[in-house]
């Protein structure tokens, strides 16, 4: 069984020759391939060779396209900022109240280099390890979109405050998202993993997510060619997880490390996929016995859970985390499953 | 239901037309003077315990901003034109440290700060620790508040630390740091050198009173 045959029979609840596992390691792949980040997150071949020299390094099940939501932020006309040690941010974002709506210009995701860029970063993942393990595409949702195009003051004082304006946002990011989405199924990820950082606990209201953002998100994703995954961004997510359960297409819920997993596995089911356990972004501060420990405590947990991903939680795995911490995930999916057999 | 609790209820559904309807209504019964200290600090106070306690949502608190910096807008008009003389606290430093471009959170806190009668200097985004410094020295201000929402931003508060230092500034200029980062990870406010730090906006005001004192204590016994 190669890691993408183990992701496919977890998702199916299928049993498994050891537990699967991944990490964001988006962003890792620079460290490994000793890259620019200017370069990293702008050349698509370097960005594959990053996440194959991830895959060859560590062996997750599971490979990511760039973690980049300003690279989206960039391509409706804001103004981001390249770093040595974290990913691009967004430094001006390309309207700042939605009575500029009208002066935006929607990318053409065939053109737009910073699309076109996701696009065949995704299309040659998919020739040098798309054989070997699944490829997840992330992509930001209609309803969390437009933080990165008008900033989380303009988008909260519209969604609050205006409703003929929230609609306009929609009728321009329903269409985009569904667009792109297909288009990166097709150029060779096996699922799409859409954050939900408005759509979160600490940010938006329950009344927000089940009055506006639902309904949004059910049409959106009725015309997604593909799985979905939601995930939790950076907070806890189980306060809204059953919400998110039953919409079109979403076979899966990526949770944070403060959520309790039998309580989210009770509110999403049994049929959709589970994944998380490790803080991420915190795991560089732990030693590799330390991070095995953790590993093995959840796998302890979720055994006879059939469809339970081992994952960090939250942003990218820290370009500090030494490379011993990330196979301690391996190394305690190998000997969990040597245990549970013998 | 008495109105504190009514506007509470409010914030925490996100209703902002019910609450300036209620508002409106108060005030022109009473006036804006009243409705600040009578209404609103106490209602921030408790919103401030619940978001701590209780996890609101930045949507709640957003309302919760809102509100308050609509309501200061309408008591300073009131002010203006009856003449009356409004004295400040402060004056005070804020912005987002070097590379750091989430204002959301700074431009709360400076709302809470002003609805409290704070002069602030608002520096905005990305802000060198040099710039802080300097307008802090040329105002007066004794009390430097920084924003940062993630760890590796954050780190660069270690320079501001550094250069309040350098200019033998230390305890004479406070530096209050903030942000998602911090709420997560408290151990980061001695990591980068921060004199106090606040959970949410609506705390902002007494850690600024509690610093500023803390500034003039300094002062005074060197």
């Amino acid at each position: 069984m190669n890691n993408r045959e183990r992701v496919f029979a977890t998702l199916g609840g299928n049993p498994v020759d050891r537990p699967p596992f991944t990490a964001l390691l988006s962003l890792y792949g620079a460290r490994l391939t000793d890259c620019p980040s200017q370069q990293y997150y702008t050349d698509p071949a370097a960005y594959a060779r990053g996440q194959d020299a991830v895959r060859r390094t560590f062996e997750p099940d599971i490979l990511f396209s760039p973690f980049f939501l300003a690279g989206e932020a960039r391509a409706f006309g804001g103004k981001i900022k390249f770093f040595d040690h974290q990913p691009p941010n967004l430094v001006e974002p390309a309207i700042t109240s939605i009575e500029q709506l009208s002066s935006l210009d929607v990318p053409d995701i065939d053109s737009d280099p910073t699309l076109v860029f996701f696009r065949e970063a995704i299309s040659q993942m998919a020739k040098t390890s798309g054989e070997y393990a699944a490829i997840a595409a992330i992509l930001l949702n209609p309803m969390d979109l437009p933080v990165m195009i008008m900033g989380m003051d303009g988008w909260l004082q519209t969604v609050l405050f205006d409703t003929d304006g929230f609609k306009r946002m929609m009728d321009l990011t329903v269409p985009f998202f569904t667009e792109r989405a297909n288009a990166l199924l097709e150029a060779g990820a096996d699922c799409l993993v859409t954050p939900a950082a408005f759509l979160n606990p600490s940010v938006a209201t329950r009344d927000i997510v089940e009055r506006l953002a639902l309904p949004i998100l059910r049409d959106a994703f009725e015309q997604i060619q593909g799985p979905v995954f939601i995930h939790h961004v950076g907070s806890s997510f189980t306060a809204f997880l059953e919400l998110f359960a039953d919409l079109p297409h979403v076979i899966g819920i990526a949770v944070d490390h403060s959520d309790n997993l039998s309580e989210a596995r009770t509110k999403m089911g049994t049929d959709m996929t589970l994944v998380g356990g490790l803080d991420g972004p915190n795991i560089w501060k732990l030693i590799p016995e330390q991070v095995h420990a953790r590993c093995e405590e959840i796998l302890l947990d979720r055994q006879h859970d059939p469809r339970f991903i081992l994952a960090t939680s939250g942003a990218d795995v820290a370009l500090s985390t030494p490379e011993e911490n990330i196979r301690a995930m391996h190394t305690a999916a190998e000997s969990f499953s040597h245990e549970v057999r013998t | 239901m008495d109105i504190t609790e009514s506007l509470h209820q409010m914030i925490k559904k996100a209703d902002k037309a019910g609450a300036y309807d209620l508002l409106e209504q108060w005030a022109a019964e009473h006036g804006y003077d009243r409705l600040i200290c009578e209404v609103l600090e106490p209602v921030f106070e408790e919103v401030g315990r619940a978001w701590q306690e209780e996890g609101l949502s930045l949507a709640q608190g957003y309302i919760a901003a809102k509100i308050g910096e609509d309501f200061l807008k309408k008591y300073a008009a009131e002010q203006a034109s009856s003449h009356s003389h409004i004295e400040l606290k402060g004056p005070v430093i804020m912005g987002n440290i070097e590379d750091d471009v989430h204002a959301l959170g700074r431009r709360m806190v400076v709302t809470f700060l002003e609805a409290n009668g704070w002069k602030v200097y608002d520096l905005g985004n990305d802000v060198l620790a040099e710039t802080f410094v300097d307008k802090a020295v040329e105002v007066g201000a004794k009390v430097v508040g920084v924003s940062a929402m993630m760890y590796t931003t954050a780190k660069n508060i270690k320079s501001l630390r550094a250069e309040i230092d350098h200019r033998d500034l230390t305890g004479k200029l406070q530096l209050a740091v903030g942000g998602a980062v911090f709420v997560l990870r408290p151990e980061l406010v001695e990591e980068v050198g921060g004199d106090g730090t606040a959970r949410n906006a609506l705390e902002a005001p007494a850690l600024f009173t509690r610093l500023w004192e803390e500034a003039c204590l300094q002062e005074s016994s060197s």
